[in-house]
């Protein structure tokens, strides 16, 4: 055997190895779980787009024609809105404002409000709930019986009433947001909390004298986190919703701050002559809500090891 | 059972205990309630001598946690304080209003069954189907649709486009049809969805291959053994949902100028009518209180396996 042969064989054997650990590696949890994910095309293509509008929002000033604010008084008068042109692609909304420029900055708002609320909402349940979780006893005992108090508030009302009292402000909505919704995602985390303290891994580190805290971080914590994200994404349409509805109510952010929802409020006296106004925030909200559904069952199947399974 | 029903109830009360507490402190945070219940001409200071006669009229002078239980005791005697807007009783202005928002509840909810009901069996059924495709998208579509957007389609379409319906108000019983739909069709889909989950896994079960392998046929095993079970948990999912309805629908009312408890707290919160919103606050967390309890004995009346814990 020459010299050559067994450096070239080396080469083969090490690269076959190499592969054999790529395959290793895409088998491992989190890849399986994106292996799955890009299997599923409507997820796919809810994730892509959702990227792309997300995108347009962090560049919305390099992106948007105009400024959100600046009024066309040449262009037309007020109060008469006018049709897609050259000059405004989907035309100006009744203050003779550029309708495309507000949807795209209308995409940065809305989306924070939606992604802030509902992380904020998931963070803090998650962190209640498995605090009630771990803790267990009369703890746990009384930690849930406020979350039954906060689940049996009128959520609408009181998103008004603390609204009214603290200011209009993105801050202001998206901590009232999830000042209502963290009931939910606590008492499921609390629950997949418990179920996890019995398995038997936990209690052999238990046993090993692993501590609780390092327990929690180790092991408990990144078995949440699917659930985490799933509840999170699901959370989005919520928060967008809410948004949508109390700029219908009059709390929306203050002009000329152009969220979805407050566009939608101030095209609907519009909705006759220019039905665009109305139209276009609405099928935007709808999209992205879409998107964010297709988006989190397509995760939850990737992320659930059993539901894989049963696919 | 008498004591399970007892214990939720006191559990009902003390939820409503904290909530009081809750909203008074909200009260104060606004606020002082004096200067806002005195009337006063747009644009013109109150005067300060009315100020103080309501001060001591109303046991504002008192100190905090006087004032915490007189509040207390007037919640007590179903005196949810007067109305800085309306200036009227806020239990009367509730009692008013309630009729309208109740029915108008009632009748969303019956629409959603009778939406949702077959849709979800259908789909359940005719699993994996075009019929499945297209009620999978609908519903996925219907449930992210906002509120405001569906109703206003509905209002362009069916109201404005084709006059088949009135745009707004009250009257006739084709007054309702828009404001109900717009509520109605995402909540009913969002039922059709549930449902046919709930049917699948029922149809899982073991007694369902029994069944099928002693030769009944698919229609009567469908609905007498298959439905009754799946529709356990759609039907704990409504009733918690119609205690919701009722202080849910602010955002039709207004749409559509219903004169309910919705466009009353809408105009309520306008004018910072803190005592009106925070009663309807009160009032929906009682209504809710009492659904969850409602709904968990309908489950327990349906669900022979349920047993309550002592």
């Amino acid at each position: 055997m020459s010299t050559l042969t067994i450096i070239s064989t080396a080469i083969k054997d090490r690269s076959a190895r190499r592969k054999a650990t790529a395959r290793i590696a895409a088998q491992s949890w989190w890849g399986q779980a994106i292996h799955h994910f890009l299997r599923q095309r409507l997820s796919l293509v809810a994730a892509l787009l959702l990227i792309a509008l997300s995108l347009v929002a962090i560049l919305a000033p390099a992106v948007a024609p105009y400024d959100l604010a600046e009024q066309w008084r040449d262009a037309g008068r007020m109060g008469q809105p006018l049709a897609p042109n050259a000059r405004f692609w989907l035309g100006t909304d009744n203050l003779q404002r550029d309708l495309l420029s507000r949807l795209i900055f209308g995409a940065r708002v809305t989306l924070s409000v939606g992604l802030g609320a509902s992380l904020l909402t998931v963070i803090f349940g998650l962190c209640y709930g498995s605090l009630a979780g771990l803790a267990g006893g009369a703890i746990d005992n009384w930690l849930m019986r406020l979350v039954d108090v906060v689940i049996s508030l009128p959520t609408l009302f009181l998103i008004m009433l603390l609204i009214v009292i603290f200011g209009r402000s993105l801050w202001v909505m998206v901590g009232v947001i999830a000042a209502v919704n963290w009931a939910y995602p606590a008492r499921v985390f609390r629950a997949e909390v418990i179920s996890l303290k019995q398995r038997e891994f936990i209690i052999a580190a238990h046993s090993v004298g692993v501590s609780n805290g390092r327990i929690f971080r180790q092991h408990i914590l990144p078995q949440l986190l699917p659930l985490g994200i799933v509840y999170a994404g699901l959370g989005v349409p919520a928060a967008i919703f809410a948004e949508a509805s109390l700029s219908f109510l009059g709390l929306g952010l203050p002009a000329p701050t152009p969220a979805w929802g407050s566009m939608l409020q101030a095209g609907l006296s519009f909705y006759r002559s220019a039905p665009l106004l109305v139209l276009l925030p609405g099928v935007c909200i709808l999209l992205t809500c879409v998107c964010f559904t297709l988006l989190s069952n397509g995760l939850r199947d990737a992320l659930d090891p059993l539901g894989r399974e049963r696919l | 059972m008498m004591r399970y029903i007892l214990r939720r109830l006191l559990w009902v009360a003390i939820t409503l205990g904290v909530v009081s507490l809750l909203t008074f402190m909200l009260i104060f945070a606004t606020g002082d309630p004096a200067i806002m219940l005195t009337p006063t001409r747009p644009g013109q200071m109150p005067n300060p001598k009315l100020v103080a006669l309501i001060r001591q009229q109303y046991g504002l002078d008192q100190p905090i946690y006087r004032q915490y239980l007189y509040y207390m005791g007037n919640l007590l005697r179903g005196n949810l304080g007067d109305s800085y807007y309306f200036r009227r009783p806020v239990t009367a202005l509730l009692a008013e209003k309630l009729p309208t928002t109740a029915f108008m509840a009632g009748l969303i909810m019956l629409t959603a069954l009778a939406i949702g009901l077959p849709l979800g069996v259908l789909a359940a059924v005719r699993r994996n189907t075009l019929i499945d495709r297209s009620i999978l998208i609908g519903s996925t579509v219907l449930i992210s649709t906002p509120t405001i957007f569906l109703a206003v389609l509905l209002i362009y379409g069916l109201a404005y486009r084709i006059p088949l319906f009135p745009l707004s108000g009250v009257g006739s019983l084709r007054h309702w049809v828009l404001p109900t739909l717009s509520v109605a069709l995402p909540i009913g889909l969002g039922y059709a969805l549930f449902l046919r989950t709930t049917m699948l896994s029922a149809l899982a079960a073991d007694y369902v291959r029994t069944a099928q392998s002693k030769g009944l046929g698919d229609s009567w095993l469908h609905f007498r053994h298959v439905l009754p079970n799946a529709l356990i948990p759609v039907v704990m999912l409504a009733s918690l949902d119609l205690a919701g309805l009722l202080t849910g629908v602010v955002l039709v009312e207004q749409i559509f100028s219903i004169p309910g408890l919705g466009q009353t707290v809408f105009t309520a919160v306008q004018n910072r009518d803190v005592p009106m919103v925070m009663g309807t606050v009160f009032f929906g967390a009682i209504l809710i209180g009492l659904g969850n309890l409602i709904a968990d004995l309908v489950a327990a009346r349906l669900d022979p396996r349920i047993r309550f814990g002592g």
